[in-house]
């Protein structure tokens, strides 16, 4: 029964993965020439042609679309024509840059925004919480290109307290963390809030109060705990705008990460490397949601007894 | 002899933005040591809020009048500090709803030990905790203890949570017992199990015990007293037996009325004619006038106090019914 559902979970993972990969492999084949891109719109036609059957790009696309897939399966995930190496270095050599700048944000993130609703909603209509779902309504109605332009002005034109861009120090980091977790932060302050609120008004609350507790040891070791299971939710959908918001930051901050190559190969169509990068977010989705899955049954027994079918 | 729990002119206004609203009207309540007490009256009338004043668990925006007193020293049951002292150790309750009454997420076992815990002075072993969590489990009849400590609330049956809530509310062996409607979701059958349980504590513990219901048939089994509340206040009181047998107050008379009998070979109720009205409706006169089919100008006027001619039975009515239409009507 359990290896059935691992197994059941396991193929649907990477049916969705595979679905991904199909759609932006087709989808770029579609949209624009990669060898027009390489060499120019006034390039020799036949070095285009040279081109194109050095990649096989002349094949029809459900035969290179048959080749891309045997080559992954065995470890080939392309070649970069744009910085003319493996594909899966360039990427690779970004990734950390990447996971650092998500690291730090998600961890400020849930630093900030669930301490700030829990306390919200423990002061539920008091200035403070007024005050903190005003700042977050601001926080995430706010672009974060917007904000991040914003930053830039004030402490990097203005004050010229920070580098405007690019990557090596910890003063480097601070305006694209920022620019990301305002806006995550908010979200986050926000659901917190209204969990708590949902699981503060439940009778278990008036019998553990009735038993003996002090308001704070009941909020503490039955509120929480409750008010847990709904935020989960949120953190999947959190990582899915933290790659997005990625890319834009990225972009935005000059921040040598996987967002930004993954602009810049759009704009080249550098097939390969669009490719990986994709794969690589549908992966970390999907693990993702597997997880958060796994993370249900652990805090929610009733989840958990409907699974194994009790 | 000391009353356990007493309550004097106790007054709960809720406050809202928008209007302010008077629950709880000047009730007096005394509990006497191995009382059961019944309070009675329709939905709305302050039953429950009144309970809630004592253990000291209404919301933050309720204010509160009046004296409340434990073993005749005040009690100040907005003070959470103090409160938590008292609570679950003179006075516990217990719930209508057992199914959302216990934490779904924690295990039997861990709610009930964390109760035991707060309770004992010294701090137990794992087996002594286990132990003493088996044995109350026993104490109010749950079957097979050992195993139920593992379950969670949503592996039992509705019956078996309220035993579960009533165990962990003896841990801290309360000399008072406030039971909210403990019975109103439950199968028939299993309402009586949980009456002959709390009987049963009252017979072996000693404990009083407040039974909240609009179940007047439970209240007829093992009340000593009843209060019969309507709009916030008490309208009649006195022992269970002659408040059913004469009932003083047009209320009372209604609420018996109202009563499937079983003996009796009329298929049609008799209900009480209205609706309770709203706390803002509510003027000079006697609440329930506008109900009642004794009313006099003099009652839209101005409110009866509680009166009594024996010194047992107390009514609020300017027109008490005679003792023997009652006997007819029966």
């Amino acid at each position: 029964m359990n290896m059935l559902y691992i197994l059941k979970k396991f193929s649907r993972a990477l049916l969705t993965v595979l679905l991904i990969v199909t759609t932006v492999f087709v989808v770029l084949r579609l949209s624009g020439d990669p060898a027009i891109y390489v060499l120019g719109l006034d390039a020799d036609p036949r070095a285009l042609d040279a081109f194109r059957q050095q990649w096989g790009l002349n094949l029809p696309i459900w035969q290179q679309y048959l080749q891309f897939l045997g080559n992954c399966l065995q470890g080939d995930f392309g070649y970069s024509y744009f910085e003319e190496r493996d594909a899966i270095t360039a990427v690779l050599e970004r990734l950390p840059k990447t996971l650092q700048l998500m690291g730090i944000t998600g961890l400020c993130t849930l630093l900030i925004g669930i301490p700030a609703g829990i306390y919200a909603a423990l002061h539920r209509n008091s200035w403070i919480d007024r005050l903190t779902m005003l700042v977050s309504v601001a926080g995430f109605s706010l672009p974060n290109f917007v904000l991040g332009i914003f930053l830039i002005l004030l402490f990097s034109v203005t004050w010229q307290l920070l580098p405007t861009s690019g990557s090596g120090s910890w003063q480097h980091l601070v305006m694209p963390v920022l620019t990301m977790t305002v806006a995550e932060a908010a979200v986050f302050a926000r659901f917190t809030r209204s969990a708590m609120l949902e699981v503060l008004h439940q009778p278990y609350m008036r019998t553990a109060r009735a038993k003996g507790l002090r308001w704070h040891q009941a909020v503490c070791r039955h509120a929480l705990p409750n008010a847990a299971i709904p935020l989960i939710t949120v953190v999947g959908f959190f990582v899915g705008t933290l790659v997005a918001g990625g890319v834009v930051t990225e972009t935005l901050f000059a921040w040598p990460g996987l967002g930004r190559l993954l602009v810049s190969s759009v704009a080249n169509r550098d097939l390969a490397v669009v490719q990986i990068i994709v794969m690589l977010i549908a992966c970390s989705m999907v693990l993702t949601n597997l997880v958060i899955d796994l993370l249900y049954g652990w805090l929610d027994p009733r989840v958990g007894s409907l699974r194994t079918g009790d | 002899m000391q009353p356990l729990l007493e309550t004097r002119d106790l007054h709960v206004t809720f406050v809202t933005d928008e209007c302010t609203t008077q629950v709880v009207r000047g009730i007096d309540l005394t509990v006497g040591s191995g009382e059961i007490i019944g309070l009675v009256g329709e939905s709305g009338s302050g039953k429950s809020v009144t309970c809630m004043a004592a253990m000291g668990l209404l919301d933050d925006n309720a204010r509160l009048n009046g004296e409340i007193r434990w073993n005749g020293k005040p009690l100040d049951s907005q003070d959470d500090a103090a409160m938590s002292v008292v609570r679950g150790n003179a006075l516990a309750m217990i719930f209508q709803d057992p199914m959302s009454a216990l934490n779904p997420v924690q295990t039997i076992g861990k709610q009930l030990c964390e109760a035991i815990r707060l309770h004992s002075t010294t701090r137990p072993g794992r087996k002594a905790l286990k132990q003493r969590a088996i044995d109350l489990l026993r104490d109010v009849g749950v079957p097979a203890p050992e195993e139920r400590l593992k379950a969670y609330p949503h592996q039992l049956s509705g019956g078996l949570n309220q035993r579960m809530v009533i165990a962990m509310m003896l841990a801290g062996n309360p000399s008072l017992l406030i039971a909210d409607e403990p019975t109103t979701a439950l199968d028939v059958t299993v309402q009586a199990q949980i009456i002959d349980l709390l009987r049963s504590l009252r017979d072996e513990r000693g404990m009083s015990i407040i039974l909240v219901t609009h179940d007047l048939g439970v209240v007829a089994q093992i009340c000593d007293r009843v209060l019969v509340m309507y709009c916030g206040r008490v309208v009649e009181s006195g022992t269970a037996t002659t408040l059913f047998r004469h009932p003083r107050h047009p209320y009372t008379q209604g609420l018996l009325a109202s009563l499937p009998r079983i003996d009796s070979n009329d298929d049609a109720l008799t209900p009480i004619p209205g609706v309770v009205p709203q706390s803002h409706e509510l003027g000079e006169g006697c609440a329930f006038a506008p109900r009642c089919s004794h009313a006099a100008s003099s009652c839209y006027s101005s409110s009866p106090d509680l009166q009594s001619n024996d010194g047992a039975q107390l009514f609020s009515c300017f027109f008490p019914l005679p003792v023997h239409e009652n006997r007819e009507h029966r």
